[in-house]
């Protein structure tokens, strides 16, 4: 004959152990909320940071692709002069710019410079299109027209104009074998970072005086949400007679920047907070040993009034497991909070992931279960007459 | 009027019990046979050393004997499973011990209801079993005071009801006394006398408690040295 405790006997019987030490069990449980604070702060905070990016990109109304050539069965296949006059026509487009790399070419502030020396400042030709594709504004000066861009003038990015000493519109700059006068500085390029560091001529200029300069990139701006209709039309429209040669790609280096930066802290985040829950759990496994060792006098009473082993083990297993549901629980809402005040300081919409809140507790309760079942086992296995005599 | 023989509520059939000790083994019993009535009453007296206590362990079956037999209201416990003994524990037996060894935490009823917790009783016959315990023991008054504030006779006391809760055969009881002055302990051996419709096992070193019980059983290096039964005497 086997007699059942109910569940709701189960889980009395299991708290009665905390409720008599409430300081301890406080302290037990706190290693185990630290650990899943982490884990639910780190996933909000990651969140927050990447809804916070997509917004802006959106708002800046960023859907962007890069379009380069790619390779036909006898080697590349260059883009057609036309190609981004041709792509400007798609519907959702809303500007489209060719860039023609001048890798030779390097810029300096003197003539005096030898020329293996580099700055890493690469030179680019561009059609003036490419202000209005790639949302490019311009902190000085002003940025190239028709006109200007069939002379030798330069625009430089932020970067390339401090590296260059270059501070004001209509010094020079040393490109290739000439003078370039500096028409104008760029703002930082929150699209496309990587014009921070490049000094940029006119296209017309380029094509006319420095060889044969074939279109490295095409910088396409599509209407939001419109990025992978436009995308699939590109290739025939660039090259209608080699669409296959044709690369489409969506770069958006400041979201594949901060993912990168999201994912490396998320790694290490992660990594503390298993150490937390480790460490948390180790915790729990000590006050429950010490718990079982204080109450060997009630371990063998109850053994005397009818209990069975297995029934003990159980009590002191979910007496554990629920030290971890505490723990867990107190960490989930410290995690919301912390995540909350993460997007108050930095002004950005914060947002929670319930889903790591839950498996959080959940991850939590298993935890203190695990950590509960060796001093668990440790009281099932006492000597009712020796825990009877020594308690 | 003939009346019939009462069957023993429990029956010690040469039990003989070994510990470990050393590098051999130390023998504590040697094959002990003892019958105790359903309404006896029996002190089982002995010098430090001559195995009451164990005796007593293993007639609660909280302890193995390494030989023999304990059967209980005519079941032997030799071939029960731990489940099994547990079951028979939590119907069949009480326990009061020289410390009480009560729950500080929570109050005199919910003490002796622990008493129940694994007997198989509802919460509402849990409750009302303590309740009445606790008045047939006298501390009606104190059902929700906690053992911090209680005496320590009262406290006995509340382990006394925990052990007679529900209604068991046999009520073991170790040195009930052995915690408590003089006056305090008589009146508990009082109330211990007083239980009816069961039987009473009392380990004591204390010769007076030995003499206050109609039957006395003396052992000495794990044997019964002597079985008296003093009511027959007077």
């Amino acid at each position: 004959m086997r007699l059942r405790l109910s569940v709701a006997d189960t889980l009395a019987t299991a708290t009665l152990g905390p409720r008599s030490r409430p300081t301890r069990s406080l302290l037990s449980m706190l290693g185990v909320a630290i650990g899943i604070a982490t884990l639910v702060a780190v996933i909000g905070i990651a969140g927050t940071n990447q809804a916070h990016t997509r917004t802006q990109l959106e708002a800046l109304g960023a859907n962007v692709l890069e379009v380069t050539p790619g390779d036909g069965p006898d080697g590349p296949i260059p883009l057609p002069t036309s190609a981004a006059a041709m792509i400007r026509r798609i519907g959702p487009v809303e500007g489209a710019a060719a860039l023609r790399d001048l890798p030779a070419h390097k810029a300096y502030r003197t003539d005096l410079v030898p020329a293996t020396m580099g700055s890493g400042i690469t030179v680019a030709a561009v059609e003036p299109e490419l202000a209005n594709a790639m949302d490019l504004a311009v902190a000085d000066g002003r940025w190239f027209d028709d006109a200007t861009s069939a002379v030798p003038g330069v625009v430089l990015g932020s970067r390339a104009a401090q590296l260059l000493g270059v501070s004001a519109v209509g010094q020079r700059v040393w490109i290739g074998d000439e003078w370039y006068g500096v028409l104008g500085v760029l703002a930082p390029a929150q699209l496309a970072p990587q014009f921070d560091m490049k000094a940029l001529i006119g296209d017309e200029w380029a094509i006319a005086h420095v060889g044969d300069p074939q279109i490295t990139t095409i910088y396409v701006r599509s209407r939001s949400g419109a990025a992978s209709e436009v995308r699939a039309v590109i290739p025939s429209t660039a090259n209608p007679a080699a669409p296959f040669a044709v690369t489409v790609a969506a770069p958006s280096r400041l979201e594949q920047a901060q993912t990168a930066v999201d994912e490396s802290y998320r790694a290490l985040a992660l990594g503390l907070a298993a150490i937390a829950l480790l460490v948390g759990a180790i915790g729990i496994v000590n006050t429950m040993v010490i718990a079982v060792l204080e109450r060997r006098g009630e371990i063998g009473l109850r053994r005397a009034v009818g209990a069975r082993a297995g029934q003990v083990r159980l009590q002191f297993v979910v007496e554990a497991a629920l030290i971890g549901l505490a723990g867990g629980a107190a960490g989930a809402v410290l995690g919301v909070l912390v995540t909350l005040g993460y997007g108050a300081v930095t002004t950005m919409t914060p947002r929670v992931d319930p889903v790591a809140c839950a498996a959080g507790v959940v991850l939590a309760v298993l935890v203190g279960a695990l950590a509960g079942a060796y001093p668990a086992s440790r009281a099932a296995r006492l000597s009712p007459t020796q825990a009877l005599r020594g308690g | 009027m003939t009346q019939a023989v009462d069957a023993p509520a429990l029956a010690v059939r040469n039990v003989s019990k070994d510990f470990p000790s050393g590098g051999g083994t130390l023998r504590v019993l040697h094959g002990i046979d003892l019958e105790i009535g359903p309404s006896a009453q029996v002190a089982i007296v002995g010098p430090s050393g001559s195995g009451k206590s164990t005796l007593l362990s293993i007639m609660g079956t909280l302890e193995n004997p390494t030989t023999g037999d304990v059967v209980v209201g005519g079941a032997s416990t030799a071939t029960m499973t731990d489940g099994d003994k547990a079951a028979l524990r939590s119907r069949a037996f009480g326990f009061v011990f020289q410390q009480f060894h009560l729950l500080e935490h929570i109050d005199a009823t919910r003490n002796v209801e622990l008493g129940l917790l694994y007997a198989g009783f509802t919460p509402k016959e849990r409750r009302e079993r303590a309740l009445s315990a606790l008045d047939r023991v006298g501390l009606g008054r104190r059902a929700d005071h906690r053992p911090g504030q209680l005496s320590g006779g009262e406290q006995q006391r509340v382990a006394i009801a925990r052990a007679i809760a529900h209604d068991p055969r046999v009520v073991f009881a170790d040195e009930p006394t052995g915690a408590l002055d003089q006056a305090t302990g008589a009146s508990v051996m009082d109330l211990l006398r007083g239980l009816t419709a069961t039987a009473l096992v009392v380990i004591t070193h204390d010769a007076a408690i030995a003499d206050s019980l109609p039957r006395r059983v003396r052992m000495r290096d794990g044997r019964i040295e002597q079985d008296v039964d003093q009511e027959a005497r007077a």
